[in-house]
């Protein structure tokens, strides 16, 4: 039978490791505290550096700012500009040249045709909502026909109004309800005359003011 | 299990150690860190707003010379188109001033004017947000007695003299009596200078409504 016998007390126990509790601890502080002020500096260095590039993009922001606000101030007249010229420019763009009207209409009419009235006019609005505005020119003839073929006549003058040199700007000849109707015309107390008197209606495309 | 007294020390200082430990971890992130971090997040901040800027700028700079170069022409082009061809008054009337351009032209024409008559002013219909110059229509009405061919050449020569004009009306009634002597009707539309600046909100329905009062045929 073997007896062990431990006279030492608890308090009086050592570890025979070389790494006790007490200098892990102190292992640990002195790491923390190192950690703690490379992190410190760390962050410090790092502020610095932003700070400096900071400082730096300042300095190039304040070399650039007053070409830009030269930009920026150019950019308005600019558009100040814009908006003038295309108010004006809407003047030019909205026109039908009626004089080159007037003088195409006058080669094309047929020779037995007589106008009695011409009327162009227009009228400002919009086609569709929300498209620009536009001006809507139509042109209303009335004329008389002294011929065998009054309708004939008619027709060719229509055709001239439809014909390529209408082209782009014409948008519909219409003869209206009772366009076409004939006269009877006393000449004489035995003799008699009809005539045949027509009306046209000429619409244009719309010519917008933008 | 009973702890010896010394063991109870060991703890309590360990304890005490602890706590302090996370009490100088807290105050150190609070005082140091946070404020070091925050500063460097802000200065990041701040230098991506810069860059942004520089960026925007460096890239817009790059126009610069084309914006000037537009910015001349459509000064040279306005100044042109509003000198030439706006109208202005003359004896603080517009009809004055139209009456003694279209005259000359007329009696070249062969054609013989009988009545000139203001329409008033109306508005032109685009958007005058940022203009600094407002244009308005001047519209009148012109009557006249000729042959065909004298107001077809008043009109083509009306439109000539400035290509800003529009004839929006003509109309040409034939006369029984008089066969090549035609009564004619002739509406004009002239640019002149609007009466506001366009920075100042006025309504379009003031032009309009005046136009209405002097007799204008805006449609």
């Amino acid at each position: 039978m073997t007896y062990h016998v431990n006279l030492l007390l608890d308090d009086e126990r050592r570890s025979a490791s070389r790494f006790n509790v007490a200098m892990v601890l102190r292992v640990s502080i002195m790491l923390g505290i190192g950690m703690i002020l490379l992190v410190t500096m760390m962050l410090f260095v790092a502020g610095q550096e932003v700070s400096m590039k900071v400082a730096k993009a300042q300095a190039k922001w304040d070399h650039l700012k007053p070409q830009y606000s030269e930009l920026q101030s150019l950019r308005r007249v600019q558009s100040e500009l814009r908006a003038s010229s295309r108010q004006i420019e809407s003047c030019r763009l909205s026109r039908l040249t009626l004089g080159a009207e007037l003088a195409q209409l006058q080669t094309g009419v047929p020779e037995e045709i007589q106008l009695t009235a011409l009327r162009i006019n227009q009228l400002v609005g919009n086609q569709k909502s929300g498209a620009a505005s536009a001006r809507n020119f139509e042109m209303h003839l009335s004329g008389k026909v002294s011929s065998d073929n009054p309708k004939g006549n008619v027709d060719k003058l229509i055709a001239y109004l439809s014909s390529s040199a209408y082209t782009g700007r014409v948008e519909s000849v219409t003869v209206p309800n009772n366009g076409f109707r004939k006269e009877t015309v006393r000449v004489s107390v035995t003799e008699t005359r009809t005539d045949w008197y027509f009306e046209l209606v000429c619409k244009y495309r719309p010519r917008s003011f933008e | 299990m009973k702890l010896s007294a010394r063991d109870k020390q060991r703890m309590e200082w360990a304890a005490a150690g602890l706590i302090g430990g996370a009490a100088v971890l807290y105050a150190y992130v609070h005082l140091l860190v946070g404020p070091l971090m925050q500063e460097k997040i802000d200065g990041e901040n701040k230098l991506k707003e810069y860059q942004e800027q520089i960026d925007k700028a460096t890239l817009e700079l790059r126009g610069l010379d084309g914006v000037k170069n537009e910015v001349a022409r459509l000064r040279t082009d306005l100044a042109v188109a509003t000198n030439r061809y706006v109208m202005t008054p003359v004896l603080g009337s517009m009809l004055v001033s139209v009456q003694n351009l279209i005259e000359p032209i007329a009696q070249s024409c062969g054609l013989q004017l009988e009545s000139c008559v203001e329409r008033g002013r109306m508005d032109v219909p685009v958007s005058k947000k940022d203009a600094g110059v407002v244009i308005e229509r001047y519209a009148m009405e012109v009557t006249a007695i000729g042959d065909y061919a004298a107001v077809r050449d008043f009109v083509q020569s009306l439109e000539q003299t400035n290509a800003y004009l529009c004839i929006t009306d003509v109309e040409i009634l034939g006369r029984a009596d008089k066969v090549m002597r035609h009564k004619a009707r002739i509406c004009m539309e002239w640019p002149v200078f609007g009466a506001r600046k366009a920075t100042e909100p006025a309504p379009a329905k003031t032009t309009r409504a005046a136009a209405v009062d002097r007799g204008g045929d805006d449609s």
